[in-house]
């Protein structure tokens, strides 16, 4: 299905913090490529560096070496003002928080983004109205950020992302604000989008369900990327470890794996419960 | 106006009638001290402007109009004037500060002595009744109308005699005193003033040079003085305005800073406030210079509203506060109006400043973080 295209593109990045008394590698020497098509899921622990990665793939970042190049543009020596019209014009951002503005109306906070004046041309207006109503949001055009359900505000951020028709869509967390159900349907429409749009996808998260929709998953840890990495799901908090250096406690014949000792010592304590939660 | 600008600025009503309270609170002292000023400056040195004179010739000493300790024999002033081609004709005028009361009413006057044959000094604009007075008559300036109730018929005490008023006329109000007419023949037998005068009022032939004119009379005659006729109206309104100049000024610099304060403040909180806003917008693509746009239209449209409700009370408010109060003369100038244009101007620039350069520093990356 995937086009050969590659929308983004990143080599040898490494993205190193500095703080006052040490430095924290966020990122070591990563290669990435997406192309348009395609969902690719980054997921790893907290601190792995996903954020880090996506606000450089995003140029939203400086890493402190290596290239990144979005829809064949090598943006490591252009100016902000230059990476802000790469952003506008080819990469569509979806946060965690939705990030919408508060005073616009939904159909207003998509629209913003092409035109900005108070006079957007009707070519702008017809087609926020369109991605709305396409993600079923056609009777919450005039609505509020603060008068929309969480699912609702990620719906119209992710109408946002794809107004100026950008090549590349970055997600961080997009389910992270939202119950099973509406992180669900917003996975599967960011799904629609890179194979219905032709966009390349890239989501980041902890939550192994949105492997459900990837092309391509990886996981991330310690800034840097490992294949084919055994996973499972910390039954008590849900989050996604590394099988091999996750402590385990195996019981009634199957093997739980934690992601700190507190959750296993919570499990301990009430393991009928957490373990049918997990085999739900 | 960008929708963003537009949509904040106006969705936090609160803020706004703020912000734009304080500019509007700014402005309309500025226009209205300025028409205050005009108002005065025009009428105190309006009168001597408004006489029909190039050269005011007065005892050495005096300054102005309206503190005149000058005393000026008319005996030879004839054949001395007689031998100088380039004047057209003079006249002579008193003019005495002085109280006057009608009833228990007091007020502090002008007294006006001038030569009916001439006309030179006499009343600038007659309204109301006769325009030359006779023996034993006044006409008097409106404002004492206005002021004290006087009115045609009344009969007013001044220097010792009761003048019955026959006349009214304008442009012989000085804000704090008014001027009244008689002829100089009953001013001087009033005053025991006879054969003396307080100015000498002298009209050149056109195209003379009055400053030259001025130099050459005082100088053919030791103890006197003359001024141009420009040179007296402004001595006299700087006899009145003079200390209050300074006053004003600060007052006005107060103004200013008070409604910069104001909206500098407002529109840094809210800028502050909506940071978060402004990362989003930087992280999907606007440029700088477009968050710039956005608090500075902010900035512009509050100092525009500000500006409006300012000046609009200013000009509704000095069309009847004269009646109330009669010192608030005030006269409003587009040339003024323009200039407080331009002071907002220069107030929303400087109050949208520091919230611009706030903007600059506000890091996109940060609205990854929930
Ligand atoms: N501005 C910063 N200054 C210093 N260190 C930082 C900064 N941002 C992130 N880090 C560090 O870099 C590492 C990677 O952070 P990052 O936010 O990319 O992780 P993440 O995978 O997104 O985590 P999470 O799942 O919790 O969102 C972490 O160790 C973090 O503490
Ligand atoms: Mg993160």
């Amino acid at each position: 299905m995937a086009d050969d295209r590659v929308a983004l593109r990143l080599r040898g990045v490494t993205k190193i913090y500095s703080l006052a008394d040490s430095e924290v590698i966020a990122l070591d020497t990563v290669d990435f490529e997406a192309q348009a098509g395609q969902v690719v899921v980054i997921m790893g622990p907290s601190g792995a560096g996903k954020t880090t990665f996506l606000t450089i793939a995003g140029t939203l970042m400086k890493p402190t070496s290596g290239t990144i190049e979005v829809a064949g543009i090598e943006t490591t020596k252009l100016k902000e003002k230059e990476l802000a019209s790469i952003r506008r014009e080819n990469v569509g951002f979806i946060f965690q928080s939705f990030n919408l503005l508060e005073s616009l109306t939904a159909l207003e906070n998509v629209r913003v983004v092409a035109a900005g004046g108070i006079t957007a041309p009707a070519s702008d207006t017809n087609r926020a109205r369109e991605l709305l109503n396409m993600f079923g949001l056609d009777h919450r055009l005039h609505s509020l950020p603060r008068q929309l359900s969480g699912g609702e505000k990620q719906r119209v951020a992710i109408a946002r992302s794809l107004m100026n028709n950008p090549e590349i869509i970055l997600a961080d967390e997009p389910t992270g604000n939202l119950d099973y159900k509406r992180g669900q349907e917003v996975m599967e429409l960011l799904l629609q989008i890179s194979v219905e749009l032709r966009k390349a996808v890239v989501i980041v998260s902890h939550d192994h369900r949105v492997r459900e929709v990837a092309h391509r998953s990886l996981w991330l840890q310690d800034g840097s990327f490992r294949d084919t990495i055994v996973t499972a799901n910390d039954p008590v908090c849900g989050q996604l470890v590394e099988v091999d250096s996750a402590s385990a406690v195996t019981w009634e014949n199957k093997d739980y794996y934690f992601c700190a000792g507190e959750c296993r010592q919570l499990f301990k304590a009430n393991q009928q419960k957490y373990a049918k939660r997990e085999s739900k | 106006m960008l929708i963003v600008a537009r949509k904040n600025l106006f969705s936090e009503r609160v803020r706004l009638a703020i912000s734009v309270g304080g500019i509007a609170l700014s402005v309309l002292l500025i226009t209205f001290l300025l028409a205050l000023f005009r108002g005065w400056n025009e009428k105190v040195g309006g009168f001597v402007e408004e006489v029909d004179a190039d050269i005011w010739i007065a005892r050495e000493g005096t300054t102005d109009f309206l503190v005149a300790a000058s005393i000026l024999p008319l005996e030879g002033a004839d054949e001395r004037f007689a031998r100088i081609d380039s004047i057209e004709r003079w006249s002579p005028l008193i003019a005495v500060p002085m109280g006057a009361t009608k009833g228990d009413t007091k007020m502090d006057i002008q007294l006006i002595g001038f030569d009916p044959a001439t006309g030179m000094g006499g009343p600038v604009r007659v309204t109301d009744g006769k325009s030359v007075p006779g023996p034993g008559e006044m006409i008097i300036d409106q404002a004492l109308t206005s002021r004290y109730g006087v009115e045609i018929g009344d009969s007013l005490n001044a220097a010792g005699t009761d003048w019955e008023v026959v006349g009214k006329s304008t442009g012989g109000d000085f804000v704090a005193s008014q001027a009244v007419f008689v002829t100089i023949e009953q001013a001087q037998a009033a005053l025991v003033m006879e054969g003396l005068a307080t100015f000498l009022l002298v009209d050149l032939v056109e195209m003379r040079d009055p400053a030259t004119y001025a130099r050459t009379i005082a100088g053919n005659q030791p103890g006197v003085v003359g001024i141009t006729s420009e040179e007296f109206a402004a001595a006299t309104r700087d006899r009145v305005l003079g200390d209050v100049i300074p006053i004003l000024t600060v007052i006005l610099i107060l103004a200013f800073i008070v409604g910069l304060a104001v909206a500098g403040l407002t529109i840094y909180t809210a800028t502050v406030e909506k940071a978060r806003e402004y990362g989003i917008l930087k992280a999907v693509g606007f440029p700088n210079s477009y968050l710039y746009r956005v608090v500075f239209e902010q900035s512009i449209v509050t100092g525009l509203l500000g500006f409006g409700i300012g000046t609009g009370i200013t000009v509704v408010a000095g069309s009847f506060i004269q009646d109330l109060v009669p010192q608030f003369v005030t006269l409003i100038r587009w040339q003024d109006v323009l200039a407080v244009a331009g002071v907002t101007l220069v107030m929303s620039v400087l109050a949208a400043y520091v919230p611009i350069r706030r903007l600059a520093a506000i890091d996109p990356v940060a609205v990854f973080k929930a």
